[in-house]
């Protein structure tokens, strides 16, 4: 099936070379009398980019890190997208060898090229066959996208048209089924997008400064029928809808500084393995507003989901096979100790969030010589209130029903240029988190309080040679029942780097539990890097123990056991 | 698995005679969620610096607020035009404005949420900064930021501005 698909994606790309070829040679033959007679061929273009992750690992029991009995591992890449005029197409060859690095999921193991893909535009219509990425406003009722670093990938296999037949209407239409590893899932995927902007429609509503845009979304998977036992009763064949819809209405609003943004969705029964197989349709509502001006940004978000974990597969869990994507409304934490010791992981069935984060420059009268900049943000997300019910809804909830808190972070950032070679910043942070349920080890509370703190500061002695400097600490109570966990206690972390400008950089770093309560588990978790750049190509080579963790990016998580080990990064673009 | 070699290399090859030097046309948002297609970047024959960011990417903020603090400078002396690409998703969207505007910077912001310019760039990781020049041709282009990496940048800028021909 492969080897079909890459045959007819070259024969695809060869005819239209030669095509292509063909309308530049006529082009070209008026071009010539001007530009005396360099007959010039139009062989498009072509670009991409590859990446290179491996590492060596060694045993290190006390950090409980997993035996790789092959020593090394790798996962690699190669996309190359070719362009010429209207028509694009493009493909990536991976490879997991001998298996994916500890941490991703072990079913990628191979190589092979599951992206491919050839799209023509033509006017206001674009089409495109093979593999795709696509969002549908938000995300919440359709998302396919990919965060490499945590091998997500649900790219949608199929056809997709996207038609604008007048600037300010967007129309979308697609079908396909999901990248499952190197497979694809069992559900089909239809989907129908319109947005509509009255501000491009209408040139009066843009002279008064006013935005209005609103779009709707229609997708369904169709999966076909199996026998799957009711939780009920254990003789009782559940009695599948094969066909699950969703849909969603959104209004974007905005007057001068003010904007909003608002989604509602909803979707059907969807009895799958997330939610026990219960019938209770499902919601989720999305809202954003914020004000701004020169030196000022206000945001606030609210949202609520019920039961919207989609997928085209109703047996599945964990990262494969998801359609939507729920943002969480927290701020997106970079400083080591405060993204990922006890980081917060959304809760598609169930939960009520809501976020406030303001940023801002100190105006010019306050300050010194340099503006200070300051963000504060705070987020709290608590579980839906529910009462379970014997039947197959589940549960009973209201709109407004506050649950147990899951998480809540409040927090403040402020960044300081001193002088022309010392710039500071400065973080502290409050965190609550209910670790078990957020994470899934069941309904006994688990609370965590932990207090934040980060200096960062930067010295740059020379022109082009700078020191970075952080220093964190995180501090919170032990948690004595738990004694045979790694994560317990306080930290401290140090890090130190030394970047020379444009090429390279050394860094060196350390985490340390040191408050954990078992004496032998105060680990120190060190490693070491260097990196060299040149142009876009980034080759970074290191050293040291990757303590076990979550890591999230964008939204999605993945647990990261602990490893010990030489670690090799290679990224170019061309 | 021969198949699949052949086909690298034949793309390897191929790529070797033709990289990518003109910007691709792609429909992404500008921050009152308009839309807004990457053909329409312009500046009247004058360079153009585009760099990918993130609201929560420590370097691209440092690179930017660098440049941000000499860009009426760097505007004089090369009429250069920075359009600043942020990939945050539906999680942060919403505060790229805020966020740009609470950071007084004074750059053409759009927004790709879902990485659809970002893939058509080949951008890996941000910040990942490309010159163009007057013509439109991606002349130069760098990947990861280290405090002074805005004074080589600002030197080719220059040259560029003058029509010197560059090269990574």
């Amino acid at each position: 099936m492969k080897k079909i698909f890459v045959a007819t994606l070259f024969v695809a790309f060869s005819t239209l070379l030669s095509a292509q070829a063909d309308t530049s040679k006529t082009k070209n033959k008026k071009d010539k009398k001007v530009t005396d007679g360099t007959k010039e061929v139009n062989w498009g273009q072509i670009h991409g980019n590859f990446g290179l992750d491996a590492q060596y690992y060694f045993t290190d029991s006390l950090i409980a890190a997993p035996v790789v009995p092959e020593k090394f591992r790798m996962n690699g890449f190669l996309n190359l997208v070719y362009t010429n005029g209207n028509f694009s197409a493009g493909l990536r060859y991976e490879a997991y060898l001998p298996k994916p690095l500890l941490g991703f999921d072990t079913r990628y193991t191979g190589q092979g090229i599951p992206f491919r893909y050839a799209s023509y535009k033509l006017g206001g219509l674009e089409a495109t066959a093979g593999t795709f990425y696509e969002q549908f406003g938000n995300g919440l009722v359709l998302r396919a996208y990919e965060e490499r670093s945590l091998g997500f990938d649900n790219f949608i296999d199929g056809f997709r048209a996207k038609y604008t037949p007048i600037q300010g209407i967007t129309l979308t239409g697609l079908v396909g089924k999901q990248r499952f590893f190197w497979n694809w899932g069992p559900g089909l995927i239809k989907g129908f997008n319109a947005d509509v902007n009255f501000t491009d429609l209408f040139p009066k509503l843009a002279e008064k400064k006013i935005r209005l845009k609103i779009g709707g979304s229609f997708v369904s998977k169709y999966q076909d029928n199996e026998n799957i036992t009711s939780p009920l009763d254990p003789n009782q064949i559940l009695n599948l809808p094969l066909n699950v819809g969703t849909w969603s209405g959104r209004l974007g609003f905005g007057l001068g500084r003010f904007s909003m943004n608002a989604e509602l969705a909803y979707k059907i029964n969807d009895p799958n393995r997330t939610n026990n197989y219960i019938y209770k349709p499902g919601s989720a509502f999305y809202f954003s507003a914020s004000y701004v001006q020169k030196g000022l940004g206000i945001t606030l978000q609210a949202k609520r989901i019920e039961n919207f974990d989609f997928r085209s597969d109703r047996n599945m869990t964990g990262q494969p096979l998801l359609m939507n994507f729920i943002p969480m409304l927290n701020k997106q934490h970079t400083y080591a100790l405060a993204a990922s010791v006890y980081p917060y992981a959304v809760q598609t069935n169930g939960e009520l969030g809501m976020q406030a984060d303001i940023n801002f420059t100190t105006p010019k009268w306050l300050a010194h010589k340099y503006p200070t900049q300051i963000n504060i943000n705070f987020s709290m997300v608590n579980a839906l209130d529910t009462n379970l019910t014997d039947d197959l809804y589940g549960y009973r909830t209201d709109v407004f029903g506050f649950g147990r808190r899951l998480y809540m972070d409040a927090n403040i950032e402020i960044s300081q240029k001193i002088s022309k070679k010392v710039k500071i910043n400065l973080m502290g942070m409050y965190l609550f988190l209910d670790k078990n349920l957020v994470q899934g080890f069941g309904s006994t509370p688990r609370l965590i309080n932990a207090g934040i703190v980060v200096a960062d500061v930067q010295y740059k002695f020379l022109p082009k040679h700078t020191i970075r400097m952080e220093l964190q600490g995180l501090i919170t109570a032990q948690e004595l029942e738990h004694l045979d966990d790694r994560t317990n206690g306080s930290w401290a972390m140090g890090l130190i780097e030394y970047t020379f400008s444009p090429h390279f950089f050394v860094s060196f770093m350390d985490q340390w539990n040191v408050g954990n309560p078992t004496e032998e588990y105060q680990i120190h978790y060190i490693t070491g890097q260097v990196g060299y750049n040149h142009g876009s190509t980034r080759i970074t080579f290191g050293y040291g123990r990757q303590r076990a963790g979550i890591i999230c990016v964008g939204g999605v998580c993945r647990q990261v056991p602990a490893s010990n080990g030489f670690t090799l990064s290679i990224m170019s673009s061309f | 698995m021969k198949n699949i070699v052949v086909a690298i290399v034949c793309f390897g090859l191929a790529s070797l005679g033709f990289a990518q030097n003109n910007l691709p046309a792609v429909t992404i948002q500008d921050m009152k969620c308009g839309a807004f297609n990457t053909s329409q970047i312009q500046n009247n024959g004058k360079p153009i610096i585009i760099s990918f960011w993130a609201t929560w990417c420590k370097p691209c903020i440092a690179e930017l607020t660098a440049i941000a603090e000499n860009y009426e400078d760097w505007k004089s002396e090369t009429g250069v035009k920075i359009i600043a690409i942020s990939i945050d998703d539906a999680r942060n969207v919403a505060k790229v404005e805020p966020f740009v505007n609470g950071k007084s910077w004074e750059y053409e912001v759009y927004c790709d949420p879902n990485g659809d310019f970002k893939r058509a760039m080949s951008v890996n990781t941000v910040p990942h900064t490309f010159l163009i020049d007057g013509q439109g041709n991606i002349v130069w282009q760098h990947n990861s930021y280290n405090p002074g990496d805005e004074d080589e940048l600002l030197e080719l800028t220059k040259k560029v501005s003058k029509g010197e021909k560059i090269s990574n």
